[in-house]
């Protein structure tokens, strides 16, 4: 309702009111300040839409109302608004040359429109071409492999709940605070979910990545920035219709890549376990924890409850299983998303608008249903001469459905066995089996007497009895004036409000698991009567939550742009202030019935005897409210650009912030991040003209951005308690966290020097840059003097420090042969860091820290990769299959030792490198013949390490995990392996946790992926007067072309499920 | 009017500038508790567990002459204890005295930070005082705590420009710390605690919390360990006009069980403010530590704090007898006995013998078995008095933290107490007026301030 009321203003605002009159023919000629008749200039009367064009002598003739109002418009010249009566008398139109160009791309810095020769610092711009050709629904998942200097970090985890993207820009600037690159939609700061971005209304992508990019943006620029701008409406008095669509259809997950031991061999490890009499101890435990079907059945057979030939057909039935196989059939379909596209623009300098409108529908590998829906509309309108008004909305609604079905990884987990890979989902007579995850088959067999309900977990039977509801609301609200208030000055006020609701409903259905299991677990029965009652009631459970958030924001920018001569002044100065507000809720019914609509009212505090093991708890689902989260910013900034006849410039950025996250010190102190550069563009100077060099920029900056926490406050906060009785039992209060008031934001220092280049007789063209990226006062434990405070030894504190280097270089050429035209792009990146300042107290040997870690998560070590890999000094087998290592230089077995960080043992650990890619980047390429267009993208990653599984005894006996390493082990002397002997019972601690970090296992990750291939087919419709069509085919993640590793392993997935590959057949027109 | 409106835009522009002061003071969350409010700040002082408990300095006993450990013992110690067991410097770190003292010194501070912005009416003017004079109180009572661990003794006659504490009086923590000398050392806690005498109500609603009672025994003890026994006895007469209740040992409902492990409950009928030491030194915790042999000889037998103090370990005697719920939880706090004692001390040190005897007296009464006869102590003169008060003042207030500044004191008066640990054979001793009975900087510290 609300969206529809928007388009009725919006209209109300761009309809003009034509007046009536008498039809003359006004004829005129039309010339720049030198003089120079101009051709092509659009002419339109603005009260019927009658267009005109001037001719190659700059003369035109159009029909018109005295009383009418002519737009004369060209691209490059600023707009002029004539009323035909002024032309009866002044037949000549002088149009200025406007400031900007418009005919060349501008670069949107959120700040400022660039021409890319104007810009010292580092931006890489992805245009809405190279957009086209991924196809997901997400926007940043098409930088993928095609933006320079920007890596997709995939597998690694972050305890931090601010980073969601794993996107990181020219690598790391801090160790513990947020990791993402700020995200920026139409000028302001996007604090939403990116998946509420309808990627057809992005004109085009901007990353920003050095300081002078990033420094306008202050204390959040430090990760760098992504600047995301929907298109506008041409303004050359054209109405326009796009339509898009595709459908996309994703294979099922590959579970092949999980690996493990042949059934066979698996139930002959547990037979072997059984009769050492390894179970006993749970068989016979008061709690008869869930046992694997084997270890049940031996057991029985044990007990004679069972004969010999029983046990051999189960066995046999379990052999004979293939979960795998299973899970793929009942659980896994090919998804598919279908996205449809529709969009209106249109209208001229004085007024233009674009309507679009987005829908997708999709399905994916559960079945489980999701679509979601854009609308976005926006208008900018001449109000009076020097008046503009812009304003914008745009609305998505995104609803994802979840069946709550189990993972394949969780189904094979039995009590603490985790990967008992021959169960199945059916039983020997074809019905959904029982899993037993909690509960062992012996007390839920027994618990109730035959009272309760069916305490049993069929996965077989979940899908249906589960539904989780996801809705995300989202609305966007622009408006803006931009006032011409002399020339070359102009003031832009834009304000901004955002708003995002997520609703989460899960329903679990009554003969679900999960509601089962607590009904049972709460029942109590009278043992003298036998009546069962339900403190939890029987009947559905819905559990709700809610989570909004809210931004306001607002801009008033000044900007200048002068040219005296051969100088070119630009500055801008601005304020801006920004709120942004979250909260939520969570709430929880029982006995639910949806209509006609009832629910339980519970006893959620009381505590109660509950089964099977008879412990007290309470129901628990009390509702919940959140906390609101205010976060405040204030900031001001300014610009400046000086060129000189286009051949030098200089530039410079300042900005201070100042936020209620921040300390009062911190906000007082004037400190701004800044940053400065300068360009210079060789091939305009008389001595570089015989060079091969068409165009040759030299340019350089250096500067600051900063990385702000939203999760630390300055403020002390204090805990509320109350003092034991004995203490007289007074409330107390107990500050938990410190008042810091010099708490402020990360700083990230770059250095960028760079060159672009291209070359006057062959198509080639790119561009190197080599950067130093630092992070400084970095978030981190510190020591400090605790006269100060006393409670701890440490304290967080802006303390810690990292340095980077990298390398962004490019390199296009676009030429081809006769008919067929090539354009090739070669991206490459180069980046390393590693931890200059962070404070760890206690290691003798500080690169235990990296021999202990899967390299999945920052570890600051001095010295090293924030993301490094150490490994233990291999020394193969002894003679009884062990694995060897070094203690005080010589060949050893004792693993605590050799692992004990507190001991200097010098030659122990080898540092091995980086766990993450340091060389990366991309091929695109496309070819064009006639109408038809092939591209694909190779895109590849090296220089980092990463540690393959293998097997362990530990991890046999304790959780049941068999490597399929196993049946390389180590048997007997003379053994050509690596792989430690099976040992049970274990001998010696540490032993496989030794060769899991051993140097064997670790694995050169680099790899070549081929990323996407797309083909399509251009047909031209001018026949019909309209504009083009596509119909193009893409298939992307078509996998590793090439790897390093010998173990046929995807570094970004060893060993886990591989991501599949996406075919997409689809349409595109521009009418 | 087209430049009109262009002016009235920049002006506007201009003044949303200048209208946002306040707008960053908001806290970001609403469930983040800033306190601020008199009632915030006293339940910060009330967080009993950061201002009374396991607080102040264990080295004040562990490194006295109140207990031994016995050579078996002594062989199964940590390197640190034993060099401390030596009297011998070492390395220590986090958590240590010097920051169990200075963290109810910041929340002190920050209280009165907090005061400072609070307008005082009359509806909340009993409120702010409290918290106002409670803050002073703790403050000053652990710069002397400090004081008493890591600087020399006061020297009355003396200009005390040597190394005292950090007067640490603000919160915030990048705010360096300088160390002032002793006498600016003493002198704040002498205005402290006046200020406190001067806010606080007479006695404290739990026993935990600072009363001008306790306010007048701080200053007590402050002018006591100064060699100012005038004052101090003035001081300490003050306190006991307030509160000078005294537990009879021979009463179980005065709250002590003579032959039980926890003889005595935690808040005490005589304990006028509570503390206790932290567990940082534990040579002195009834783990190994026997209670010196000859300190052990002074209790008469008739005394009941035989029974109460001390539990038989073998051929010796373990500590037993803290005024907290457990024997290793040591109550460093102050009670009107030793007030008593002080008013004694000071009574002697001035020719008032029977002044002290009468306080004397009525001490040991309370401490005697009411079965049997308790003979009154006599004496004749000047120094067989202030020698009677300062036995009685060991026995009693032994395991306190007060030993070591008592040795520090007197030997500055030439009493010549040397310390003595025979391990193995070897005698170790600690001569009167070494340096060695002050405790050294943390070692995670002294980077900072040395």
């Amino acid at each position: 309702m609300r969206i529809i009321n928007l388009i009725l203003l919006f209209n109300l605002m761009v309809g003009g009111l034509a007046a009536q009159g008498q039809k003359i023919n006004v004829v005129g000629v039309v010339k720049d300040n030198d003089n120079k008749s101009i051709d092509r200039v659009s002419i339109r009367n603005n009260s019927n839409g009658i267009n005109a064009y001037t001719n190659s002598e700059g003369e035109f003739s159009i029909r018109a109302d005295r009383a009418d109002t002519l737009v004369f418009s060209k691209i490059g010249y600023n707009s002029r608004y004539v009323l035909s009566e002024e032309l009866m008398t002044i037949k000549i139109i002088i149009m200025e040359k406007s400031p900007l160009q418009i005919d060349e791309v501008l670069v949107n810095t959120g700040y400022q429109k660039l021409k890319p020769n104007q810009i010292n610092g580092s931006v890489v711009t992805i245009d809405r071409q190279l957009l086209e050709k991924q196809v997901g629904t997400n926007v940043l998942d098409r930088l993928n492999g095609v933006s320079n200097g920007l890596t997709f970090q995939t597998g690694r985890t972050n305890t931090n709940p601010q980073n969601k993207l794993g996107i990181t820009i020219r690598g790391y600037g801090t160790i513990n605070g947020a990791l993402d690159p700020l995200v920026v939609l139409d000028d302001f700061v996007y604090e939403g979910d990116t998946n509420n971005i309808n990627p057809n209304d992005i004109e085009s992508v901007t990353v920003l990545k050095d300081a002078e990019a990033t420094s306008i943006y202050g204390a959040r620029g430090g990760n760098g920035v992504i600047v995301l701008t929907s298109k506008k409406s041409k303004t050359d008095g054209k109405t326009r219709v796009d339509l898009n669509y595709n459908t996309m259809w994703k294979e099922e997950p590959d579970l092949s890549k999980l690996v493990n031991i042949e059934n066979e061999d698996y139930i002959g490890l547990e037979e072997k376990l059984f009769s050492d009499g390894y179970f006993d101890n749970q068989l016979s435990a008061w709690n008869a924890p869930p046992v694997s079907p084997i270890v049940y059945w031996l057991n029985q057979k044990r007990k004679n409850n069972i004969t010999e030939d029983v046990y051999l057909a189960y066995r046999k039935f379990y052999v004979g299983n293939d979960l795998k196989k299973e899970y793929a059939n009942h659980f896994y379909k090919i998804a598919n998303t279908q996205q449809v596209g529709f969009q209106l623009s249109g209208g001229d300098i004085a007024h233009n608008y674009i309507l679009s409108l987005n829908q997708d529908v999709q399905k994916d590998n559960y079945g489980q249903p999701g679509n979601r829906t854009n609308i976005r509309i926006a208008n900018s309108a001449k109000i009076v001469d020097w008046i503009v008004l812009n304003a914008a909305a745009s609305y998505s609604n995104a609803k994802n459905e979840s069946f709550n079905i189990p993972s394949f990884g969780s189904l094979t987990g039995v009590g603490e066995r985790r990967s008992v890979s021959y169960l199945s989902l059916w039983n020997e007579n074809g019905q959904a089996a029982p899993f037993y995850k909690y509960y062992g088959k012996t007390i839920l067999d027994t618990v109730g007497k035959g009272r309760l309900l069916d305490w049993n977990y069929y996965p077989a039977q979940e899908a249906d009895q589960n539904l989780s509801i996801n809705t995300k609301k989202e609305f966007i609200g622009n408006v803006g004036l931009d006032l011409k208030l002399f020339s070359g000055g102009d003031l832009k006020l834009s304000y901004q409000r955002h708003r995002q609701d997520v609703a989460i409903e899960d329903l679990f259905g009554e003969e679900s698991h999960y509601v089962r299991d607590r009904v049972n677990s709460f029942s109590q029965i009278n043992e003298s009567t036998g009546e069962v009652t339900y403190p939890l009631p029987k009947g559905n459970i819905l559990a709700k939550s809610t989570a909004s958030l809210e931004t306001y924001a607002f801009r008033s920018q000044f900007n200048f742009h002068r040219k005296i001569t051969d100088h070119l002044i630009m500055a801008m100065l601005g304020f801006e202030t920004r709120e942004t507000k979250s909260w939520g809720d969570n709430s929880m019914f029982f006995g639910y019935h949806k209509d006609p609509l009832f629910f339980a009212s519970v006893d959620k505090t009381s505590m109660f005897l509950t089964k099977p093991f008879g412990s007290y708890n309470s129901i628990g689902g009390d509702p919940l409210i959140s906390p609101t989260i205010v976060n405040r910013f204030v900031s001001m900034y300014g610009n400046f650009y000086y060129g000189w006849k286009e051949k030098y410039s200089l530039s410079g950025n300042i900005r201070k912030d100042g936020s209620n996250l921040f300390g009062v010190s911190a906000n007082d102190k004037w400190k701004p991040l800044w940053s400065i550069g300068a360009g210079y563009e060789i091939t305009k100077e008389l001595f570089f003209e015989q060079t091969p060099f068409a165009y040759l920029k030299l340019k350089a900056t250096l500067g600051y951005s900063g990385n702000v926490d939203l999760s630390r406050a300055a403020l002390p906060i204090t805990a509320s308690l109350t003092n034991t009785l004995v203490n007289g039992g007074l409330p107390y209060g107990r500050i938990g966290t410190i008042n810091n008031p010099s708490l402020r934001w990360e700083e990230v220092m770059q250095l960028n020097t760079g060159v672009e280049w291209r070359l006057k007789n062959i198509p080639l063209s790119g561009s190197f840059e080599y950067y130093i990226k630092n992070g400084n006062d970095l978030y981190g434990i510190s020591s400090y003097d605790y006269t100060s405070w006393g409670a701890t030894g440490e304290i967080m504190r802006n303390v810690a420090a990292i340095k980077g280097r990298g390398v962004d270089m490019q390199v296009t050429y676009s030429g081809g042969w006769n008919t067929v035209k090539w354009q090739s792009t070669w991206i490459h990146n180069y980046n390393k860091n590693r931890t200059k300042k962070s404070y760890y107290p206690y290691d003798v040997t500080p690169l235990s820290r990296l021999v202990s870690s899967s390299g999945s998560q920052i570890n600051p070590v001095v010295g090293y990769p924030l993301y490094g890999l150490a490994a233990f000094v291999w020394k193969g087998l002894d003679n009884d299959g062990n694995p060897q290592g070094i203690l005080n230089g010589e060949i050893s077995t004792d693993y605590k030792a050799i692992n004990n960080s507190s001991l200097e043992n010098e030659g122990a650990i080898r540092f091995i490198g980086s766990a993450i890619p340091t060389h990366f980047g991309g091929w695109i390429n496309t070819f064009r013949y006639k109408q038809f267009e092939l591209s694909f993208n190779l895109s590849y990653k090296g220089g980092y390490y990463f540690r393959r599984n293998s097997f362990s005894s530990n991890a046999l006996l304790s959780n049941g995990t068999v490597h399929p390493d196993y049946n390389k082990r180590w048997q007997s002397i003379g053994d050509k392996t690596d792989i430690p002997a099976w040992e049970y019972p274990l001998k010696k601690e540490g032993r496989d946790g030794f060769y899991a970090s051993s140097e064997v296992l670790v694995e050169k990750a680099d790899h070549v992926r081929l990323q996407f291939v797309n083909f399509a087919y251009n047909i031209k419709l001018s026949k019909w007067n309209m504009g083009s069509l596509q119909v193009f085919a893409n298939v992307n993640n078509l996998g590793i072309v090439w790897r390093a590793n010998k173990h046929n392993l995807d570094p970004d997935s060893p060993e886990s499920i591989p991501l599949q590959k996406n075919y997409t057949v689809g349409l595109r027109a521009n009418l | 009017m087209i430049m009109k409106a262009k002016i009235y835009i920049v002006l506007l522009g201009a003044l949303i500038l200048t209208s946002c002061k306040d707008y960053l003071d908001l806290k970001n969350s609403n469930a983040a508790q800033v306190p601020t409010s008199i009632k915030d700040l006293q339940d910060i002082l009330d967080d009993f567990g950061r201002m009374n408990e396991l607080r102040t300095p264990s080295y004040a006993e562990s490194a006295a002459d109140n207990f031994f450990i016995i050579g078996s013992s002594y062989n199964s110690l940590l390197p640190e204890r034993k060099l401390l067991y030596r009297w011998e410097p070492f390395d220590y770190y986090f958590p240590t005295d010097w920051g169990t003292c200075y963290l109810p010194i910041y929340n002190s501070n920050f209280c009165l930070e907090g005061l400072a912005k609070i307008n005082v009416n009359e509806t909340n003017e009993k409120q702010w005082n409290n918290v106002y004079g409670s803050a002073h109180f703790y403050r000053a009572y652990y710069y002397l705590q400090l004081l008493w661990t890591y600087s020399a003794a006061y020297d009355p006659k003396g200009d005390n420009l040597g190394r005292g504490i950090v007067l640490r009086k603000v919160s915030d923590i990048n705010i360096p710390n300088q160390f002032s000398t002793i006498e600016e050392s003493y002198k704040q806690v002498i205005d402290d605690a006046h200020i406190a005498v001067k806010y606080l109500d007479d006695l404290p609603l739990v026993k935990a919390r600072p009363s001008k009672a306790a306010a007048y025994a701080l200053l007590a003890r402050t002018y006591l360990s100064m060699g100012k026994y005038s004052e101090a006895g003035t001081a300490a007469d003050a306190s006991l006009r307030l509160f000078s209740d005294l537990m009879d040992y021979n009463n179980p409902s005065d709250g002590v069980k003579i032959t039980a492990t926890v003889p005595f409950t935690k808040f005490t009928k005589e304990t006028i403010f509570y503390s206790e030491m932290n567990q940082r030194f534990q040579n002195h915790t009834p783990g190994y530590a026997m209670v010196d042999s000859n300190l052990m000889l002074t209790y008469e037998e008739d005394d009941l704090r035989r029974k109460a103090f001390f539990v038989a370990s073998g051929k010796y005697y373990k500590f037993k007898g803290t005024y907290s719920h457990s024997p290793y939880w040591m109550f460093s706090g102050m009670t009107s006995a030793e007030m008593l004692l002080v008013r004694a001390e000071s009574n002697a040190r001035a020719g008032n013998i029977s002044a002290c005897l009468a306080d004397v007296n009525l001490l040991l009464k309370h401490r005697w078995d009411k079965s049997k006869v308790y003979k009154p102590k006599e004496v004749t003169g000047k120094v067989e008095a202030l020698n009677l008060v300062l036995k009685e003042r060991r026995k009693e207030l032994l395991m306190r933290g007060i030993r070591l500044s008592d040795v520090k004191r007197l030997n500055l008066e030439g009493a010549d107490i040397v310390l003595v640990h025979i391990i193995d054979g070897e005698r170790i001793e600690v001569h009167p007026n070494s340096s060695k009975l002050i405790l050294g900087l943390p070692t995670d510290v002294k980077m900072y301030l040395e």
